[in-house]
């Protein structure tokens, strides 16, 4: 349907002045909020995770589009109350580890989780390995990312699974780990289950460990 | 054999790409880890440090007595902060610098950075940047006592010196003020806002560089811009088209006036630039625009910006500084791997001269001192030219 091309083209192209009156005009065409979503601002986003994977898109361009699909998702989230069709991929709980308050990466790897289809749990900064278990007991996600920036603070992903561990919740969930000082060796060593260089690999990474895991 | 020189010396032949009696030796470091250091070295630690542009890891000005411990051939010298203060600490338990960024202090597993908390221009709009509390360069406590100093060192010592008078530089600062997400938001949505920031911010580097370049241009082999960061270890931040548009016309502006000026004072100086990460799509354009060295080499960077690889590239146009990692092997390294990656980087870079070996990055305060003292004392063993393969 060409409403659905014309938003994902908007989300593609960061045209977030346009993206109100394109969702208003699918709504009115009598589209279900979860299909504008599926069929327009997804598609866009993963279009756009492609061209920042194949180095097409930097920093700026991802952020205006994401900006152009959280536009979007504030007309659309209201009305998915209560929708019990949703589609959802699956829960991503996310949170920058302990001694480390840098948040862009893993706002980056936030927006590309939600544009393809995850639920997505931030819980912020600085966060203790503790506050780890205690929301990943409550929230009970399926995927969990550790984010670090720092080389000094990469060790706090190891301690993080550590005490996932130490309470019994390692698990239940997938666990990505990443951030700048962050390597395929370190996540080995430290026993996470993947690795993602870039916010839009992690996408493709959670997805393939959730369709991998045995089905409980 | 040839003769031994002085660390002077040394360092302008390797700028000259001709090879010098061994690699000269540099230093960069944060607060944190030059303690450690001064610790470890039995060297008394002050209370408090002046540190040097402001950011994160408080850049410090490394001593003479360090310097010579070491024997290291570099030495770093810049203004103090204007308003005759240095980063202050506000009743609300924030540290504020002269740009009134505000940020607080994290601990983490080794030690602490200074992070920045609300962005003091976030939700600002062009007008807004006239009225601002801009940091002033012809403020007279920035220079005071710096001439005397400087020609001091130059006089007393044979040490090569480094000199840097930005504060905070124009893309690097523009994320402090702004917010990395912002400015980065704003580079693709708001070019008007972004194009009013990076003329102030040039307008102040420039202005910092032309009163420096013009009190101890003569004493000074190395002109340092205020570092930038261009590129994460992945990629560069905004794509090479977009830094050609809205990067590089800041750049040209303030190398060319630094050149110009520098070479007045001394023919010989030479333009240091810095940027982490993977900056090989730049890096011709910057050479185009007047930079000399570039700083930090860094040998955990994608593939196409590592070290060997920019020296085949460039080599014949620049020279180099840094190349030890202090991401994996200074933090984490044994003495025998710290070596190796000593002899690597040497036998990379060094040939022909135009390096000048460091750590790739400031020594974080995760890096052990003895390991610091590994890198240099396997730079001075394996550094001697002829650098045998």
């Amino acid at each position: 349907m060409e409403i659905f091309e014309q938003i994902s083209n908007a989300v593609i192209e960061g045209e977030f002045g346009e993206i109100t009156d394109l969702v208003q005009s699918a709504l009115d065409q009598g589209i279900g909020a979860n299909e504008v979503i599926r069929e327009g601002l997804s598609k866009g986003m993963t279009e756009v995770g492609r061209r920042f994977r194949e180095g097409e898109y930097f920093m700026p361009e991802v952020l205006v589009s994401a900006k152009t699909m959280n536009t979007a998702l504030s007309i659309l989230k209201p009305l998915l109350v209560g929708d019990t069709t949703q589609e959802n991929v699956g829960t991503f709980l996310i949170g920058t580890v302990k001694g480390d308050v840098h948040d862009i990466g893993k706002n980056m790897v936030s927006m590309m989780m939600e544009g393809a289809g995850f639920r997505v749990i931030d819980i912020g900064v600085d966060v203790k390995p503790e506050v780890f278990v205690k929301e990943i007991t409550e929230k009970q996600p399926d995927v969990v990312g550790l984010s670090a920036l720092l080389s000094t603070t990469m060790i706090s992903q190891k301690e993080t699974i550590e005490a996932l561990k130490e309470a019994g919740v390692r698990d239940r969930v997938i666990v990505l780990v990443g951030g700048a000082p962050v390597d395929q060796n370190w996540a080995n060593t430290i026993g996470a289950d993947g690795y993602a260089p870039n916010a839009s690999v992690a996408v493709e990474k959670a997805k393939e460990l959730l369709q991998r895991r045995p089905h409980s | 054999m040839t003769k031994a020189m002085t660390s002077r010396q040394r360092v302008q032949v390797a700028l000259d790409h001709r090879e010098p009696d061994r690699v000269p030796l540099g230093i960069w470091s944060t607060l944190d880890g030059y303690k450690r250091l001064r610790s470890y070295l039995g060297l008394p630690i002050a209370e408090q440090y002046p540190v040097g542009s402001t950011t994160w890891s408080r850049d410090v000005p490394v001593e003479f007595d360090v310097i010579d411990k070491l024997g290291l051939d570099v030495i770093r010298v810049c203004g103090r902060c204007p308003g005759g203060k240095s980063l202050e600490k506000t009743p609300d338990g924030l540290w504020i610098d002269e740009w009134s960024v505000k940020r607080k202090l994290v601990e983490h597993p080794s030690g602490t950075y200074l992070e920045i908390v609300n962005p003091p221009l976030k939700d600002a709009t062009v007008d807004d940047l006239a009225d601002y509390p801009w940091p002033d360069p012809s403020d007279p406590a920035v220079w005071e006592g710096l001439e005397e100093r400087v020609k001091r060192l130059y006089d007393e010592t044979d040490l090569a010196i480094l000199a840097q008078f930005g504060r905070g530089g124009i893309f690097e600062q523009a994320k402090y003020l702004r917010g990395y997400d912002t400015i980065m938001y704003d580079m693709a949505a708001n070019p008007e806002f972004v194009i009013a920031l990076f003329d102030k911010l040039t307008e102040v580097e420039m202005k910092f560089n032309e009163i420096g370049i013009g009190l101890i241009g003569q004493y000074i082999n190395i002109l340092r811009l205020s570092p930038e960061d261009l590129a994460t270890g992945d990629s560069t931040f905004v794509s090479p088209k977009m830094f050609e548009r809205m990067l590089r016309p800041y750049y040209k502006r303030s190398f060319s006036l630094a050149r110009k000026l520098l070479k007045e004072k001394n023919p010989q100086a030479r333009l240091q630039f810095h940027s982490c990460g993977a900056v090989y799509p730049l890096l011709n354009a910057l050479i185009e625009d007047g930079m000399e060295i570039f700083d930090p080499l860094q040998p955990r960077v994608a593939e196409g910006s590592r070290p060997a690889r920019l020296k085949q590239a460039f080599g014949d146009r620049i020279a180099f500084w840094g190349g030890i990692d202090v991401q994996v092997t200074l933090p984490r390294g044994t003495k025998e791997e710290i070596a190796k990656e000593v002899r690597t980087r040497i036998a990379e870079v060094a040939p022909g001269g135009g390096y000048i070996l460091s750590s790739s990055h400031r020594i974080q305060p995760d890096i052990p001192p003895e390991n610091v003292v590994a890198m240099y004392e396997a730079a001075k063993e394996h550094g001697e030219y002829p650098i045998k393969a």
